[in-house]
């Protein structure tokens, strides 16, 4: 490390191993938000799904099929 | 705990009351702001303390850096095959329906945590070992325990019946629960260029203080990410699962 160099780049330089230090943290960083941010469309888009086939199921048949499925109904007869 | 007189199952107990999809919803609902509390807490504490607020490695010098992403990555992959071989055993045992769905949703998430342990090392030993990879007993352990979670999803997949795929990829992560030993002792039964155990062992961690507090911010801030993640996935699956069976039943309901 070079004394002209300012604190911010001295940290981004990374006494000469940020072609190790920043590759890792992003790959990191990019896959694990990329990994929430998939898990929370996939989430949003089967509970789109679920409650358009629950509009056309009338009342009755929903009830039937809940302890299949396990459904979020608790209180079953 | 009481014995609840709503419970559909008529064994009760707390792991049943568990199983009750519509329990672990409120449940899931009331840990998930903790959870995530704690992970934006601690990334925010650890990238501090492991980017700038910790001290060089005399010999390593900031390349120690790559340590605190590094190793919380590679106990989150054995941790989740952990939980991937529990959710298998209690699934197979007991047929417990929650067990399955977390099986299913643990596998991605222990897929990614071993695929960055490995990656990260890679980058890490360009720099202090002079190599990216060596065919040696710690990375190739970790190695063939990022095909198995592969495998698993593989298996999941591979079976239109779901309860049979389920059972198989079960039975693959019991049996497959000796990785777990060969990976954590494979840098003392074997000669190897990976070192051994510095934070985890008899005589106490051999680390530094300073550089033992980004690592441990870290390892709490990967646990409570991979129980967001696990949360969300097991919501994910039980709404797949709600969904195909209405799917089914309106199948049967317009054929007869």
């Amino acid at each position: 490390m070079t004394d002209d160099m300012s604190p911010l780049v001295s940290f981004f330089h990374m006494g000469g191993y940020w072609p190790y230090i920043w590759p890792a943290y992003g790959v990191v960083a990019f896959l694990l938000i990329g990994l929430l941010v998939l898990t929370l469309i996939g989430l949003k888009r089967s509970k789109q799904e679920l409650e358009a086939l629950e509009a056309l199921a009338p009342r009755r048949r929903r009830r039937t099929a809940a302890p299949e499925t396990g459904g979020s109904d608790d209180a079953q007869p | 705990m009481a014995e609840a007189t709503a419970s559909p199952n008529p064994s009760g107990g707390f792991w049943h009351r568990l199983a009750n999809p519509a329990r672990f919803q409120r449940l899931s609902a009331w840990l998930m702001p903790w959870l995530v509390l704690i992970t934006v807490g601690c990334f925010g504490a650890g990238l501090y303390f492991g980017l700038y607020a910790s001290p060089i490695d005399y010999q390593q010098k900031d390349t120690v850096r790559i340590m605190y992403v590094h190793v919380p990555a590679a106990w989150l992959a054995m941790m989740s095959y952990s939980t991937l071989a529990i959710s298998g055993f209690v699934a197979l045992i007991w047929r417990h329906p929650l067990a399955d769905v977390a099986g299913a949703a643990t596998a991605p998430i222990g897929a990614v945590f071993t695929f960055l342990a490995l990656f990260t090392g890679a980058i890490w030993g360009q720099p202090t070992w002079g190599t990216w990879w060596v065919w040696d007993a710690r990375l190739t352990s970790v190695l063939i325990l990022f095909f198995m979670f592969l495998g698993y999803i593989a298996i999941r997949n591979a079976f239109d019946d779901r309860a049979r795929a389920g059972r198989a990829a079960s039975l693959l992560a019991v049996v497959g629960i000796v990785i777990l030993p060969i990976i954590k002792f494979s840098v003392d039964w074997w000669n190897t260029l990976h070192q051994p155990a510095s934070v985890s062992k008899l005589s106490g961690s051999s680390l530094d203080p300073a550089m033992l507090r980004p690592l441990l911010i870290m390892a709490v801030a990967y646990m409570a990410l991979f129980g967001v993640l696990l949360l969300l996935r097991m919501r994910l699956e039980l709404t797949r699962r709600q969904v195909e069976a209405l799917q089914m039943a309106r199948a049967g309901a317009s054929a007869s």
